[in-house]
């Protein structure tokens, strides 16, 4: 198939003047809702992602129940307005695919058995969508679990690789992603590099497929550093005063902080300094 | 101690030195957070825990929570808790507790009908969390907060010892909190 755009220029920059191992610019906030247990904002390139965390609560219907562990179920939704052409409201194959891929990956990480016949709910709202939405919905979603205070190993951690033009690529844009000849999304467990989540749309041969592969994963080790940047931005106040910490979910406390935008809109959210990858910390 | 912010899946000991406590867990001799929390390493006992920031509410022993009568049977009530006190976060877990009617009030209760009725509001204790919640209400602060009138559901207001109906100008029994007129939840 030869595509009537060019998706790379002869200096092998892409449509957005990115390199071809290079990352759509990321931030991330964490707490951004004041209802939910936990919460995350954020953004991925032209993606705007929100997610929020429950429980562990009660699991509904009671026959789900798993009396020796708990349910991680998660709802990954894309908002009408999220993509150019209005997308249909409610779930469809597409979105139906995502939850359970995603709901597997995070269940991995979390401590079920500490909470039997429960369940954390998770969900995920596309706001703005620009290819990569599992993968960003999935990153915020570890952040707001951690930030649910959800005994969990680690973070996980996702990023997508793939091939247009015939060139490898790391996290495809919105043309590369429809143009392109193969889209690989890939969700690790940093700590460990445990691989919880890979999907692949295309072909690639299996040298492409370990190349892209490795590729990905050397980007979610640097998302996994935004990640905890934003958790230590979000409690760096509380640790501050020393001694037992206040509950941060305080709704006096929350409703008198400025910078916490209940409903995020587009151009509130971008207020927030855009957060640089920190630079190894020792582990 | 040390008071350091710590991650999930974050370096908090190693296993020759600390086992692992609340908030973290062992895996190939070290010892990482399992929260967002503040690290704990207790030299004495020699237990690293991490406090998290903010914990699911997993109830014990000795928490005051708050719950609607479900179910009044001949020697004990249903209680279906929705709250627990001193915090804002929903109940981790089960939510179905017993009450004995030994446990009501530090009196001896006749019938529990005299103490309690479905749809009552009350705050309890918790006295055993495995393998049921158990609650108990024989202190002072612990009882109904929130009754309706049985015949007219309106609300009861206090009225000495008893609980009163000012519509159908009656008293109806029940085992009310101190502070029933003005609870302090």
């Amino acid at each position: 198939m030869e595509p009537e755009v060019r998706l790379l220029d002869e200096n092998k920059r892409r449509l957005d003047g990115r390199a071809v191992d290079e990352l759509r610019p990321i931030k991330i906030e964490a707490g951004v809702l004041n209802r939910a247990d936990g919460s995350a904002y954020l953004e991925w390139g032209g993606n705007k992602v929100l997610a929020a965390v429950y429980g562990p609560r009660e699991a509904h219907p009671r026959h789900r129940q798993d009396p020796a562990r708990a349910l991680v179920q998660c709802r990954y939704n894309m908002a009408a307005f999220s993509v150019s052409d209005r997308k249909r409201p409610g779930p469809d194959r597409r979105s139906v695919e995502i939850s359970k891929v995603v709901s597997e990956a995070l269940g991995h990480v979390v401590f079920k058995e500490q909470f039997p016949r429960t369940s954390v709910d998770v969900f995920i709202e596309v706001l703005q969508a620009e290819a990569g939405t599992r993968c960003a919905g999935l990153t915020a979603a570890a952040v707001a679990m951690a930030d649910a205070g959800i005994p969990m190993r680690d973070l996980v951690v996702s990023c997508a690789a793939g091939k247009a033009d015939g060139t490898l690529l790391l996290d495809l844009g919105k043309e590369e992603d429809n143009l392109g000849e193969a889209d690989l999304p890939v969700a690790i467990v940093p700590r460990t590099g445990e691989i919880v989540l890979l999907q692949m749309d295309g072909h690639l041969t299996p040298e492409e497929l370990e190349t892209s592969l490795k590729s990905a994963i050397d980007a979610c080790h640097k998302i996994y550093e935004i990640q905890k940047d934003a958790l230590r931005r979000r409690y760096a106040v509380t640790t501050e005063h020393g001694g037992a910490p206040p509950p941060p979910k305080e709704p006096e406390t929350e409703a008198d902080t400025p910078p916490t935008t209940e409903e995020p809109k587009p151009e509130e959210v971008e207020a927030p300094e855009p957060v640089v990858p920190e630079t190894q910390e020792g582990e | 101690m040390t008071k350091k912010l710590v991650l999930p899946g974050e370096l908090v000991a190693v296993s020759e030195e600390f086992m692992a406590g609340e908030g973290t867990y062992d895996q190939d001799g070290k010892i990482y957070s399992s929260y967002v929390g503040e690290v704990d390493l207790d030299a004495q006992q020699k237990i690293a825990r991490v406090k998290a920031f903010n914990p699911p509410i997993q109830l014990k022993v000795g928490d005051v929570v708050y719950g609607t009568v479900r179910d009044v049977k001949e020697t004990m009530a249903m209680i279906t808790l929705f709250q627990a006190e001193g915090t804002d976060r929903q109940i981790s877990g089960e939510t179905e507790a017993s009450l004995h009617i030994s446990k009501i009030s530090s009196g001896y209760t006749e019938s529990i009908r005299n103490e309690l009725r479905k749809t009552d509001i009350l705050r309890g204790i918790i006295i055993q969390v495995k393998p049921s919640l158990q609650l108990a209400t024989d202190r002072d602060n612990l009882g109904v907060l929130k009754a309706l009138c049985t015949r007219c559901r309106s609300p009861l207001v206090q009225k000495g010892r008893d609980l009163y109906c000012e519509i159908c100008k009656r008293n109806e029994s029940r085992k009310a909190a101190s502070d029933y007129s003005d609870p302090s939840v």
